[in-house]
């Protein structure tokens, strides 16, 4: 990875801040049914897409470190994890107040949110395992990131059994979208996308730096420099 | 000639039942009311007011709802500002471990080890 890809994704996902607020709230047109609290959407979707990439690459990273056992990749999962994790707490959390808007109540015990809430469950036990496992903590994260990642499906298609929320897939929500709703949408998702980067591969470089630390540490120890 | 006959018994009454058109109706309609100038301004008046209640009910909505998303965005930013203090204090603390070992190296090639 270029060292410019952490600065570049960063001016980017700062534009782009700066730019979907002030579309968000000066450009796209008040939505007809849900009226303003509509505006939560699309943070909202932008956050809960870039949960869906997170996981995705967690679980991918995890399946070829245990094909591999190169820790390179065990890096990017970790990192993958834990952004995950923030980008989840932000989707239930604006969810949460949306509904709290759209219906009355801050939580619906439905399908999809469940699904999703598990998600999220799934990845904060990954983040512990990684932290309090000791030695095969990789492993074992690796095999949790897989459960994870095999819910993603579910909750995107999981269509016809949410009574109340937004639907999604082709004929859903997003889809069907007035032309600038979907544009200030697709530049939000864009926005996030950068910043995901950003965060994942500095996390990563971070995470890299940890283990190799770790290594040298008991290289030396192993060696007798140091006690 | 016979089928004119029934024709013409046929259509009579649909004629018969057929009333003034929605346009006449309407125009009968404004010219009662213009006529009668109490009954304009009490409809006038009436519009007006349920007007101004329509647009306070959508100004009490907006509030609401304002209260909603600002809540929303903030919780966005909040947890985003979280993970970085968090990204920030892993970071401290990889440096501290680095200066660490730099330290220990440095005192383990004094002794001469």
């Amino acid at each position: 990875m270029s060292r410019f890809t952490v600065p570049v994704a960063c001016v980017l996902a700062s534009a782009g801040f700066v730019i979907t607020m002030w579309m968000i709230f000066e450009y796209a047109p008040l939505e007809r049914e849900l009226y303003f609290n509509q505006k939560i959407f699309y943070y909202h979707v932008a956050h809960a897409f870039m949960l869906f990439v997170a996981v995705g690459v967690c679980g991918v990273s995890s399946v070829v470190f245990l094909k591999t056992r190169n820790p390179r990749w065990d890096d990017l999962a970790l990192a993958a994890a834990e952004v995950a994790v923030a980008f989840g707490a932000v989707v239930l959390a604006t969810g949460s107040i949306w509904a709290r808007a759209a219906w009355g109540t801050w939580w619906v015990w439905e399908t999809r949110l469940m699904m999703s809430l598990l998600l999220w469950l799934v990845l904060v036990a990954y983040v512990i395992v990684r932290r309090f496992a000791g030695g095969s903590a990789d492993r074992l994260a690796a095999g949790l990131a897989l459960f994870g990642t095999v819910a993603v499906p579910f909750i995107y298609m999981m269509v016809k059994k949410s009574d109340h929320h937004p639907q999604a897939g082709p004929s859903g929500a997003a889809a069907t979208l007035p032309p600038r709703m979907a544009l200030v949408m697709w530049l939000s998702v864009a926005t996030f996308l950068c910043w995901f980067i950003a965060l994942v591969v500095s996390r990563v470089a971070s995470a890299r730096a940890e283990r190799e630390l770790r290594e040298l540490r008991e290289q030396a120890l192993d060696a007798g420099l140091i006690s | 000639m016979r089928k004119l006959v029934i024709l013409m018994c046929l259509s009579m009454p649909a004629a018969a039942l057929a009333g003034p058109t929605p346009p006449e109706l309407r125009e009968k309609c404004a010219a009662a009311i213009n006529a009668d100038e109490d009954f304009k301004q009490d409809m006038i008046k009436f519009a007006n007011e349920e007007t101004a209640a329509k647009h306070a009910r959508a100004d009490e909505d907006v509030q609401r709802n304002e209260r909603h998303v600002i809540l929303g965005y903030a919780a966005m930013w909040v947890i985003a500002a979280g993970f970085l203090l968090f990204l920030w204090l892993r970071q401290e603390g990889l440096n501290r471990q680095i200066i660490a070992l730099k330290r220990e190296l440095a005192d383990a090639i004094k002794e001469g080890k």
